[in-house]
């Protein structure tokens, strides 16, 4: 039988080297996420310029926009990359339950986030049915970064119970790096809207 | 030094545990294989035989490079289909889930097509359907042909080829790759259902228009998770030692046209998400309004955008050609430069950079609608088509220089030139819509300039006024033309791969038939919404009603009806003619037909490592 049958050609040398496949991927994820916020961000300001171009409102009245819940958002965030850098060297030193501590504790950093948010949802009082362009805007960004935490807590979950089962040595250590790579990223999105929506109002 | 030790021992652990995986997989498969099954191209295995009633063994492997396994369900033969239904829902092999694309998007395709026959109908007589329903038709007929036909038969094509090219043994994530079409699946029949429900990218069915929305992100999701494994796999399952630049050109182009698509499919996702979240509201107030749905993802469907779609069918042309001529692509003076430049590393270089000019998510002209007059619009445009003229040129030039020249002509050949002409016209039809622009722009620096201008008014005005008039969807026929005739000309010159046999020369002459008549279709299609462009008929038919429909419109109208049932025609004899080679007889294939020098043709083994971009005529000497 062919040694094509099942697609797995013969090498005359040697296979060729395991790669970083989870790095390498999480890398053009988090590029693709990134995208995604840029392009949401870009239409929320041309939009908002337009509508202050033309004199009208950008924030309907009720509306409050404060900068001290977001803001603290952002220092758990900046917390939370000492974590999750802490959780990479951890697993650079095989030191596995320094690793789950690092994971429990970033963790627990991207649930105060949820928290947090369903606090600013309701200190903003932003009704979606208001009428103003900036509601479904506003929901569709903080919605969708909501939901980007939520998957980067499964990504750390996931790396937690890997290295619970001792699949976090060494050679693995790439998984760890690619869920703190992705979180980075998070963190550096969070940081963009919270300039673009919190800061610029 | 110690560390890099420990990750080679566990990787050469890892590859040896996936190579005994694979060689048990392998005896078992072997027990239900007979011995001229044996003799024969075993790719064959995953085919549906003739009576279309088993899936032979080989259509499930492991996911080896991740180290971990899934489940082996072994089909068996000469059993009911039902009973192998696991394996063809679970399978995560590359190469029958490329199969299995290219299969869906044939099929959906088709029913795409009808969807723009009637388009090109509704065109001659306005009264036939009401504008809504025009926009429904129109957003459906051009989310199918790009999204359920166009871009799933290159990733199926893909799929298959791309890591036999690069000598890896499988995606490196084969379940993303399972579910990825999957998910599309499901994502194109919530759609069509959709749409069937008075729903689309226009004012219908409050809810069928949500769904079809939502229906339209998961296809999104979808093309997007293929496409990262793709990309991913190119990067890092590539054989040892071969670099970027000895990568094959129809793996460069997806590397390149995948990595545009990632970068620029989520700005679409936003926007379908903006749009869903509106329309989730009890009054829509802006994004969701049914008038501003079709507009705010235009974009994806016009020039510079469109073109990224089609991209993969300049390394269909560059492999074919190179096969086709047998002649290596050396180093070579460049304009007089002293220095001599590597000429397939060119021609990567003028993949990528068409690639790069062809990203259009900035051209949103529901939120900048002056985009389209800015010099990066309008000189990006001229530059591409320069581009690719010169791309198409040099390549032609280095096949009639090779020994036997023109007369090596084959089908494959012949198929990925007509493709290559389509997508140039594309360009040309896309450079006349930027031309007015740049005379106007051009004027800014003449000395007598508000003379100037007003001299060449006459000639400058009805070119500007073809913005926003149904010309840009002669672009987008051609571009989609072009692309399916690319990918016909890679089942042709992959064919002993994909569907395990030789396409005969007569079969080939019939194909050629197929694609004159489909070129022939778009180029007559193009003309009409060219002519009906400079008439003044919008591409919005919710603008209808705002025009009088002329008789050189309707006139124009007769030759998209003509054109698109020339298209449909050529694509449904096309899809038969490959279905028919695909259940007939198996016959002795020769592995490598064309003495083609990249790795998908290697027969058992992969040289290694790879030194230059053409392993197997290294091997061979």
């Amino acid at each position: 039988m062919s040694s094509e049958a099942n697609g797995t050609p013969q090498y005359l040398v040697a296979p060729p080297a395991r790669a970083r496949n989870t790095l390498v991927g999480t890398s053009f994820a988090s590029a693709l996420v990134l995208m995604y916020f840029g392009a949401l961000i870009a239409i929320y300001l041309s939009e908002r310029a337009d509508v202050l171009r033309s004199g009208g409102t950008w924030i309907p009245s009720g509306t409050s926009i404060m900068l001290a819940a977001p803001s603290v958002v952002l220092w758990t965030l900046l917390f939370s990359i000492g974590t999750i850098q802490w959780a990479v060297y951890s697993t650079a030193r095989n030191d596995r339950r320094h690793l789950l501590l690092a994971l429990g504790l970033t963790a627990l950093f991207g649930v105060a986030v949820i928290n947090q948010f369903f606090f600013m949802f309701r200190q903003m009082a932003l009704e979606i049915d208001g009428g103003s362009k900036m509601a479904p805007l506003t929901y569709t960004i903080l919605g969708s970064f909501l939901a980007a935490v939520v998957a980067a807590l499964i990504f750390l979950l996931v790396a937690g119970i890997r290295s619970l089962s001792g699949e976090t040595t060494k050679p693995n250590t790439p998984l760890i790096v690619s869920a703190a790579f992705y979180w980075d990223s998070l963190v550096l999105i969070y940081f963009i809207i919270w300039l673009a929506i919190f800061v610029t109002k | 030094m110690s560390d890099t030790k420990d990750i080679e021992d566990t990787d050469m652990k890892v590859a040896e545990s996936n190579n005994a995986e694979t060689e048990t997989a392998e005896t078992e498969t072997a027990e239900v294989d007979t011995a001229e099954a044996d003799k024969t191209n075993l790719d064959n295995e995953t085919n549906l035989t003739d009576g279309g009633d088993s899936v032979e063994g080989g259509l499930v492997e492991g996911d080896s490079l991740e180290g971990d396994s899934l489940e082996i369900v072994e089909p068996t033969q000469n059993s009911d289909l039902s009973e192998n239904i696991p394996a063809i829902i679970g399978s995560s092999d590359h190469r029958f889930l490329g199969r299995l694309w290219m299969g869906s998007a044939a099929l959906i395709g088709l029913s795409a097509l009808s969807a723009g026959v009637v388009l090109a109908f509704a065109q001659r007589n306005e009264t036939l359907i009401s504008p809504s329903s025009h926009t429904a038709f129109l957003s459906t007929y051009k989310v199918g042909m790009l999204f359920l036909f166009l871009v799933p038969l290159i990733i199926g094509l893909a799929t298959y080829i791309v890591p036999r090219q690069i000598g890896a043994t499988s995606l490196v994530f084969p379940r993303a790759g399972l579910l990825s079409f999957w998910a599309w699946l499901a994502g194109a029949t919530l759609f069509i259902v959709a749409f069937g429900i008075d729903g689309g990218l226009a004012p219908g069915a409050e809810k069928a228009v949500e769904l079809s929305v939502l229906a339209f992100m998961l296809i999104i999701i979808a093309i997007l998770t293929a496409t990262l494994n793709l990309v991913s796999t190119i990067i890092a399952s590539r054989v040892p030692n071969m670099s970027l630049w000895q990568v094959p050109f129809f793996s460069w182009s997806i590397f390149t046209a995948g990595s545009v698509w990632l970068l620029s499919l989520p700005v679409l996702f936003a926007n379908l998400m903006t749009m869903w979240v509106d329309l989730r509201g009890t009054t829509a107030i802006s994004y969701g309004e049914a008038d501003n749905l079709y507009n705010q993802v235009e974009w994806v469907f016009d020039q510079p955008q469109i073109f990224i779609f089609a991209l993969p069918i300049l390394g269909i042309f560059a492999d074919i050609t190179i096969a086709t001529h047998k002649k290596r692509l050396t180093q070579a003076k460049l304009f007089a430069n002293k220095k001599r430049i590597n000429r397939y590393e060119l021609f990567q270089l003028l993949i990528a950079t068409i690639a790069i000019l062809s990203f259009g998510a900035y051209a949103q002209e529901f939120f900048a609608p002056n985009v389209s007059e800015t010099p990066v619009y309008v000189l990006g445009m001229i530059i591409l088509f320069l581009m690719c003229l010169g791309f198409f040129g040099l390549l032609v030039q280095h096949g009639t220089k090779s020994a036997g020249g023109i007369q090596n002509l084959n089908a494959p050949l012949v198929l990925a030139t007509f493709s290559m002409l389509a997508f140039i016209l594309a360009l040309g039809v896309g450079v006349i819509r930027v031309l007015g622009n740049l005379f106007h722009f051009l004027t800014n620096f003449a000395t007598d300039r508000e003379n100037y201008q007003t001299n060449i008014r006459d000639i400058i005005d009805p070119l500007i006024d073809l913005k926003g008039t149904v010309i840009s969807n002669a672009v987008f026929h051609l571009v989609i033309v072009a692309g399916i005739v690319g990918v016909l000309a890679g089942i042709y010159y992959w064919a002993p791969k994909i569907l395990g046999k030789q396409i005969k020369a007569l079969k080939g002459l019939s194909l050629i038939g197929v694609a004159l008549l489909a070129l022939g279709g778009a180029t007559l299609w193009a003309l009409g919404d060219v002519i009906s462009g400079f008439l003044g008929f919008p591409e919005n038919p919710l603008e209808l009603n705002n025009i009088n429909v002329t008789t050189g419109m309707q006139h124009a109208a007769t030759l998209n009806i003509i054109g698109a049932f020339m298209v449909g025609a050529a694509t449904l004899i096309a899809v038969l003619e490959i279905a028919r080679v695909a259940k007939k007889k198996q016959e002795a294939v020769i592995e490598n037909p064309w003495n083609a020098p990249t790795l998908e043709w290697a027969e058992d083994d992969i040289p290694t490592p790879v030194t230059n971009a053409y392993p197997l005529w290294e091997q061979d000497k």
